[in-house]
């Protein structure tokens, strides 16, 4: 067999190469995103018309039949969003309110899809027999803990209100009833749950226990659709058209979006009593459930997703190369992040603070780390960071640490990684058959002067040019992100060029390049853009354009920077209706 | 260094493990014994990501009687059981883009990755097979993963779910793999208790039957509720369910297997694969599964291979630019990932099964990648590996094939293999691949 060299024994080669020869053209379908076209232009989304103000929101019924119609003059666009299963961490985070258990159960589903960087979103949450086979392991174990616990603990009365043996099917019913209420997060008709409480009666009647009889009760309970899916029903399963959730979807949806979890008893009853078809009711609980505790769901889980920030703990640099790194520091530097960005949300800071901040979350290991001096005592503590070479999130070493390989820094993956998370201007793959190597066949060079090799050849350039430039500007730090001035090849040069709407900016290091970036008109569409995909579950489309104009300007309204934000996208329609995929 | 057979008693838990009788000595009714009983045919389809150094994964001295190469030095063992194939081709990539991702969706389905779409357009060969012998089974399939949770952000411009998943259900949805090996463990051996009766167990199957048709029927009744984009999803929920509730109280007898030694928590990478080895191994002597993948990397892996003497990330590494260090590195992965199959192959070989032969006997392993050089990424003249008699195919042997045929034709070959009546199988496989049998 002739072994003919792979990269040029490439079918259709020649085509797939002019095709994609400019960055441009290979996003020509892709929305908004003017990446590699050369200029770091503002794509600020058209600012279509406001959604309108607020139409009726009706309580919904048990199982009811949708939200009333929008009664806006100006119809917003709402686009279909798929119904979502309860993700690992909303499933833990489920059977801990509803059964008392402290066990982590989400954790033995398999992993999630990720889609558009999350795992809550609808279309890409599949059940599987694996599931469905974790899921009742799940409920067996949760629901034996349950039955377990002291007639006196509130974890048990909260579910096993009655005695089951002594009660009889009234006690059933009512137990399988209040419970499948609180699991359904709505209320719940008897006839829903009788065929359960059957389940019960003929496993009692053929010589079991009534309490394993109403144990299997609550477990069907458990494995309902209705539970383990965020259930949300159309006006007409087979129109267009888009219409308000009810008052209990919306409660449901606000608290996933939240806190990850089912809606707490608070929450069911502003639900039950109307507030929050107003946007004042509305705000007032958004507002109220971001001080809860509960809202730190939405640090590990967005943040967590959009930072990359649940990946530290398991990042393993090379040992060789970095002797410095360890289990420790990989934590430590996840809790700085998750911090800082706590902190960021908590204060409502400005959006762009993200990235410009000069301070974050240090304990003594840190403060080594970084060379800063030690904070006392033993926790972490907000510190200034002025001095430091270390400016918001980008000089953090999470984020250095994460975009680099095993024993080298990756500019192109700190690069690629700002235009996709920041910017949402993704530059596509490379091209097929494309000689994407750095390492050349001569004397070893900086990564500066191999990037700059690489980036001299089509069809490399076009996106290279720009991703190159603002990785290069970390090249201070290290794979595991500690500051140096030089490397083996000598002192680092981090200086760059940066294409913007007033023409090319040039700029030495992170320090001067970040406040380029922060002023980057796409920043805020695009951190509004990946909380709105997190909070409908579904990805961002043209249909959201509008919609998110109007979350920019009630966030800037607000005044409440990143808190304003998430606060904003609970108001926009995308967030409060949904439609059907129509016949 | 390598070994030619395994004691039982190596399995999972060293010496620890006591299995006092062969399994199916144990199994087999005592006048059945000596007798040749059918054995189930098993299939086994194996990732390993980023490609290989082809150079080193070639068979030397060209086609025709298998000449194994360094890379797969320790693989002489189980020459007679190998057949390398050259010259196949793993999808159509007639698109600018998605060279891992469309690799990994392609390789066990011979289908061209959609854009948009959370899913592929048909079933994974190996749950094509699965249909066809996994019924008596307990589980249908048995997905295992070797690489921690999924690989986060832009998969080659593809949804993820396709560059994280090598097993397609019918619907082209991806079937979920467990990684922690004491999950996997848990699912294939916990139950076990010897003492219960079988009133016990029956009644206990009786209950889970029970509630699981309770919701079915809920499940049923929403379902006229539900617009047509949810009902994909609802539809997902109640074919599981079915799935679930169909093979409860199958395969029982497998209880009377001896599991192994639990071995979960922090391991190596060997550590990991040889555990995974075990598992599947056990998995298929015991006739808890006919059907299983091992996706070893997820999607661009950058596993470091230190330990291997491979020092860096290997997606990374793949990308050699002819760099000599760098391949170098990349020839010692190949042959680290060819050592953990030898160890796998050797682990079949020593098993028993019930027809007097090997478990390796009845077994196929078909063993690629997402590219064949992780460099230029490339999908034509993938590195391809059949091992195991399962398929009958004529094995010991390096064959060619110049006009390079899509993996749709090899998989038809296999499928037909296995019972199947199907004339084609995904994209570009309307015929059977020749020379299979010799």
């Amino acid at each position: 067999m002739p072994a003919l060299p792979n990269a040029v024994k490439h079918r259709g080669l020649s085509r797939r190469a002019l095709l994609s020869g400019s960055c441009l053209g290979a996003l020509a379908s892709a929305l908004l995103l003017p990446a590699c076209d050369g200029v770091l232009s503002g794509s600020q989304p058209g600012a279509g018309p406001a959604p309108g103000g607020v139409g009726s929101n009706p309580v919904g019924g048990s199982s009811g039949t949708g939200g009333a119609p929008i009664t806006a003059s100006s119809k917003p666009e709402v686009d279909v969003m798929t119904i979502r299963r309860l993700n690992r961490a909303e499933y833990t985070n489920t059977l801990r309110a509803l059964t008392g258990t402290n066990q982590d159960y989400g954790a033995k589903l398999p992993p999630d899809n990720l889609s558009f960087g999350f795992d809550n979103i609808g279309e890409a949450l599949t059940v599987q027999p694996l599931h469905i086979e974790m899921f009742e392991q799940s409920a067996d174990a949760a629901l034996a803990e349950l039955f377990a616990l002291p007639a006196s603990d509130a974890r048990r009365t909260q579910t096993l209100s009655c005695d089951a043996l002594t009660g009889g099917p009234a006690c059933v019913l009512a137990t399988v009833q209040a419970f499948a209420e609180r699991a359904y997060r709505r209320p719940v008709a008897a006839a829903e749950i009788t065929p359960f409480v059957s389940v019960a009666d003929t496993f009692t009647q053929t010589g079991g226990s009534a309490l394993d009889g109403l144990k299997l009760a609550l477990k069907a309970v458990l494995l309902s659709p209705y539970f383990l899916f965020r259930v949300e029903l159309d006006v007409s399963p087979t129109s267009k058209e888009p219409h308000r959730l009810t008052a209990y979807e919306l409660a449901t949806r606000l608290s996933y979006y939240l806190w990850s979890s089912m809606p707490d008893d608070a929450l069911l009853t502003s639900a039950k009593a109307g507030n929050l078809a107003s946007d004042a009711g509305l705000a007032a609980e958004v507002s109220r459930m971001l001080g809860d505790s509960k809202a730190q769901a939405l640090v590990s889980n967005f943040a967590g997703q959009w930072l990359n920030l649940r990946r530290v703990a398991a990042v393993k640099p090379d040992e060789t190369a970095y002797p410095n790194f360890n289990a420790q520091l990989a934590s430590d530097l996840q809790a700085e992040s998750t911090l800082f960005f706590a902190e960021l949300v908590a204060q409502g800071r400005p959006i762009s603070e993200l990235i410009t901040a000069d301070f974050s979350y240090l304990n003594q290991n840190l403060a080594a780390y970084y060379g800063v001096t030690p904070p006392s005592g033993e926790g972490f503590t907000k510190v200034l960071l002025t001095g430091a070479h270390r400016v918001g999130f980008l000089t953090q070493g999470s984020f250095l640490t994460l975009t680099s390989n095993p024993t080298h820094t990756s500019p192109v993956k700190r690069g690629k990684w700002v235009l996709d998370q920041l910017l949402c201007s993704p530059p596509p793959p490379p091209p097929p058959g494309v000689d994407a190597s750095l390492a050349g066949t001569g004397t070893p060079a900086s990564v500066r002067a191999r990037l700059e090799q690489h980036r001299a050849k089509e069809p490399c350039r076009s996106c290279h040019a720009i991703m190159d430039p603002i990785g290069l500007s970390f090249e201070n730090f290290s794979g595991i992100g500690e500051y140096r001035a030089s490397d083996q090849f000598g002192p680092i040069d981090a200086s760059g060029t940066l294409a913007t709407p007033n023409g090319d900016v040039t700029f030495n290091g992170a320090s001067e390049l970040v406040p380029l970036l922060a002023a980057d008109a796409r920043l805020a569409p695009c951190v509004a853009q990946k909380v709105l995909t997190y909070a409908v579950g579904r990805g961002f489309t043209t249909s959201d354009t509008s919609a998110l104009q109007t979350v920019l300007n009630l966030t800037g309204a607000t005044g409440q920077g990143l808190r304003g934000l998430f606060s904003s996208v609970a108001l926009s329609e995308a967030f409060r209706s949904r439609r059907a995929v129509g016949e | 260094m390598r070994k030619l057979s395994v004691p039982r008693r190596a399995f999972l838990g060293g010496a620890a493990v006591a299995i006092a009788l062969p399994f199916f000595e144990s199994l087999t009714p005592r006048e059945a014994r000596g007798q040749a009983a059918a054995a189930p045919k098993r299939f086994l389809g194996v990732f390993m990501p980023n490609g290989f150094d082809m150079a080193d994964f070639r068979p030397i001295g060209g086609p025709g009687a298998l000449q194994l190469g360094p890379m797969m030095a320790s693989l002489a063992p189980f020459k007679d059981q190998l057949l390398v194939l050259g010259g196949l081709q793993n999808t159509h990539q007639d698109h600018s883009t998605g060279d891992h991702a469309g690799g990994i969706g392609a390789m066990l389905t011979s289908r061209s990755v959609k854009f948009d779409s959370e899913k592929m357009g048909g079933a994974s060969i190996d749950q094509v097979i699965a249909e066809q012998v996994g019924g008596g089974s307990r589980l249908k399939s048995l997905e295992l993963a070797g690489e921690a949770g999924a690989t986060e952000g832009a998969c080659d411009s593809y949804r993820c779910s396709i560059g994280n998943h090598i097993s397609f259900d019918a619907s082209g949805t991806p079937l979920p793999k467990l990684f922690d090996t004491g999950q996997v463990f848990d699912r294939l051996f916990q139950g076990f208790d010897p003492s219960a009766s079988a009133v016990d167990v029956a009644r206990r199957n009786q209950s889970r039957k029970s509630v699981l048709d309770a919701v079915l029927a809920q499940a049923q009744d929403l379902k006229t509720k539900l617009n047509a984009g949810d009902n994909v999803k609802l539809d997902e929920y109640l074919n599981a369910v079915r799935e679930v509730e169909t093979r409860i109280g199958l395969g029982s007898s497998a209880g009377s297997c001896t599991p192994p030694i639990k071995k979960e928590g922090s391991l190596t990478d060997q550590q990991r694969h040889e555990v995974l080895n075990d598992l599947v191994s056990l998995a298929f002597q015991c006739d808890i599964t006919r059907v299983s993948t091992l996706m070893w990397g997820n999607f661009g892996s950058n596993r470091n291979y230190a330990a291997a003497g491979a020092a860096g990330g290997h997606h990374d590494l793949s990308h050699h630019g002819t760099n000599q260090s760098s391949l170098d590195k990349l020839k010692m992965i190949g042959k680290w990932e060819m050592d953990r199959l030898a160890d796998l192959l050797g682990k079949l070989k020593a098993l028993p099964d019930s027809d007097g032969r090997t478990v390796l006997d009845n077994t196929l392993i078909f063993y690629s990648s997402d590219v064949s050089d992780g460099d230029a990424h490339n999908h034509d003249d993938m590195p391809v590996l059949l091992a195991g008699g399962g398929a009958n195919f004529a094995m010991n042997r390096y064959l060619t094939y110049p006009d390079e045929p899509y993996f749709g034709e090899l998989f038809l070959s296999i499928a037909n293999a296995y019972g199947s009546t199907m004339t084609s199988f995904g994209e570009h496989g309307d015929k059977p691949l020749p020379g299979l049998n010799a």
